[in-house]
This record gives structure tokens, sequence and C-alpha cells, in this order.
């Protein structure tokens, strides 16, 4: 039976996957929690707050844009921001693929996995 | 129940989920506008979250525990909130929450210790300020021949110690008076009384200031009426100063007077 992923295993990948998870286009962070959750089978097992940190910290370098909905307005309860990958932030995804391909195939093969 | 709609949720729902926020975000420094949008986003998030735990779980209790256990613990979540923050900004920001820290009313301070401990600072900062700068602006007028008598400096800077403690105990009551008057704060007299007493300190401590460098009567006339003519922009700058800080207590009242423990 397949183990969950969690903590420590994802620290370094979440900003990447975040990334990722924008390529199929903008979303706020609970849409975006729900594509990660989707993507993970059910199996990747976040601190669901810590996406916005990630998230600050992706726009702050400018790998993502955000602004805020403007359909909050029209609805009650907190507005949201509407997160979108830049061309940086796909540049930087292109490069986080490689490296994680890399990463794979050595340790993979250090530890006789198949890659 | 739309469980991302926070306006919706009883407060004995929502109030453990906005303190969870807050715990999150309020040791983070960082600017206000940056702390509110952290707020916002993290509330609309866990009340999100709790809208899926309530269908799941149908004990309230069950399903806080959830909600709180998916959102992560705060202590991290400030930690990680704050590595997102720059430096230039974090030291700004350090700077005005330490202001605030001596500005804002304590925990357990009753509404005129507030007060007289503002106009106690206020008096002492004035008065060092007026300490240094008198005789600077003695040495610059080339008075050091025939300066005014140290019992009248001395006089001057009580006098503007006085003063500005006086206004800092105006403007403290003033801004108690907003926040009972509430979003109609432009028509709050007391608002407008502590404008124009403010004009008046103003008025006199020009005066007083002309009066430390000359002793001609028309010097002192001419200053006169040079200040007054300022006193209606200084009653409305006072009162729009007052407003802005009273709009913005307003946008950030649901949160700042939320208590962890």
């Amino acid at each position: 039976m397949a183990r969950e992923i969690s903590g420590d295993a994802l620290r370094g990948h979440l900003e990447t996957m975040l990334l990722s998870v924008l390529e199929r286009g903008p979303a706020h962070g609970f849409e975006i929690l729900k594509r990660l959750e989707a993507a993970g089978c059910g199996l990747l097992k976040l601190r669901e707050g810590s996406v916005y940190p990630a998230l600050y910290r992706l726009e702050e370098s400018g790998l993502v844009s955000a602004r805020w909905d403007d359909t909050s307005a029209e609805r009650r309860g907190p507005r949201r921001r509407v997160y979108r990958l830049s061309q940086k932030g796909q540049k930087r995804l292109m490069e986080g693929r490689e490296d994680w391909s890399q990463f794979v195939s050595i340790i993979g093969g250090i530890m006789g996995a198949t890659t | 129940m739309n469980g991302n709609d926070h306006t919706q949720l009883p407060e004995a729902v929502l109030r453990p989920l906005k303190i969870q926020v807050e715990r999150a975000v309020r040791p983070v420094v960082a600017s206000l506008a940056r702390r509110m949008r952290m707020r916002e986003e993290l509330l609309e998030l866990i009340t999100r979250i709790h809208g899926e735990e309530s269908a799941r779980h149908p004990d309230p209790q069950l399903a806080l525990e959830a909600t709180l256990s998916r959102f992560g613990n705060p202590a991290d979540l400030t930690r990680e909130l704050q590595s997102g923050v720059g430096r230039w900004e974090r030291m700004e920001a350090a700077w005005v929450m330490w202001i605030e820290s001596w500005i804002h009313c304590r925990e357990n301070e009753t509404r005129w210790k507030h007060s007289v401990r503002l106009s106690l600072l206020a008096a002492g900062l004035m008065s060092s300020l007026q300490a240094t700068v008198l005789p600077l602006v003695f040495l610059a007028k080339g008075m050091q021949k025939s300066p005014p008598p140290v019992s009248f400096l001395v006089a001057l800077v009580a006098f503007y110690a006085l003063a500005f403690g006086g206004l800092a105990f105006i403007g403290s009551h003033a801004t108690e008076a907003l926040r009972r008057k509430g979003t109609r704060w432009w028509s709050c007299p007391q608002l407008w009384l502590a404008g124009v007493l403010t004009a008046v300190v103003v008025q006199i401590s020009g005066m007083g200031l002309v009066l430390s460098v000359s002793f001609d009567p028309t010097d002192v006339l001419n200053a006169a009426r040079h200040w007054l003519l300022c006193s209606p922009v200084v009653i409305l700058l006072f009162v729009g100063v007052q407003g802005l800080m009273h709009q913005e207590y307003l946008r950030l009242r649901e949160w700042i007077e939320l208590k962890l423990d």
C-alpha cells in the first residue's frame, strides 16, 4: 500500500510543485491546494497553511504574479487573490523539472530503483 | 452552509478560526498592508477547510480540531510567512511596530493611564527636542553675545513639554471618542474640539519660538498673524490625520482586538 508523502519529504519541492500546478492556469490558494491534492492522488499531505508563505516567496521572486479577484466583491466573505505563473516562473519550472529528472536518475541509480 | 462564506459562520465558529490565523500573522514583522493581506487569504483558506471538515464531521469540536490540524502549527506558519518578507520591509516594519508598542493602549491599561502615559511621553520627547534645538537657534541667530536669561529658556522648554503633553492627552481622548462614534468620525465634536485646541497650542508655541529669538513686539505680532492664518490648516490636518488613523483602526479592529490566550 502506498504511503503518504508529507513534511520533510516535501521540503524543497513545494515551490516547484506550486509552479507546476499554476502552469495549468491561474488559481487562488484553495484551488491550488485542490489541484495539488488531486495530482497527488490523496497521498500528498501538506500543512495547508504553508502554501501561502510559499506563494508569497514565489511572488517576491517574481516567479508568480498575483492580483485580487474582481469577483470577490460580488460574493460575501474574505477577498482572495488569484496567482498566475510569470515568464520567469515558467523558466524556473523548466529548470526545476530538469533538476528533478537528474536527481531521480542519480539517486534512483544509487538506490537501485527503476527510474 | 457554504463552507467558504465566513460571514455566514456563527461567531462561535469563526472566532477560533480567526484566532488561529492571527496567531500566525500577528508576530510577523511586515508592513500593515502585507499582514492584512495574509490575514484575508489565510482566513479564506481556513474557512474553506472548515467547510470541508464540517461536512465530514457532524461533531463541531471534531470539525474544528481537524481544521486546525490541516491548517498547520501557527508558530511554523509565522516562520514561513516571515521568510517571504524582504529585509528593508522587515526593518521598516520593526521600527513602526516598536513605536506602536509605545503608543498603543497596553493590556489591562485604563484609558486614563494610557492618556497620562502618552502625555508624559510627548512631554519628554518635546522637552528633549527643544532643549537641543533652542541653543542651536540662538547660535544660528548670532545671539550668543546677549542670550536670553536661562530662566526664560527653562520656562519655554517647560511650556512646550506641557503644551505637547496636553495635546497628546487631548488626542488620545479624541481617539477614544472616535472609536465610540464608529464610522461617522467627521461628526465627532470631540475631534473638532481637539483640532481647535491643537491649533491654539501650535499658535502659542510658534509665538513662543519667535519670542525666544526676538523680543521685538512687531516681530511677535507679525508671527502671531502668520500663525493665525495657519490655524484652519492645522485644524483640518489634525482632523484628517485622526480620521485616516481611525479608518485604519476600523479596518483592523476585528483582528487587533482578538485575544490570543
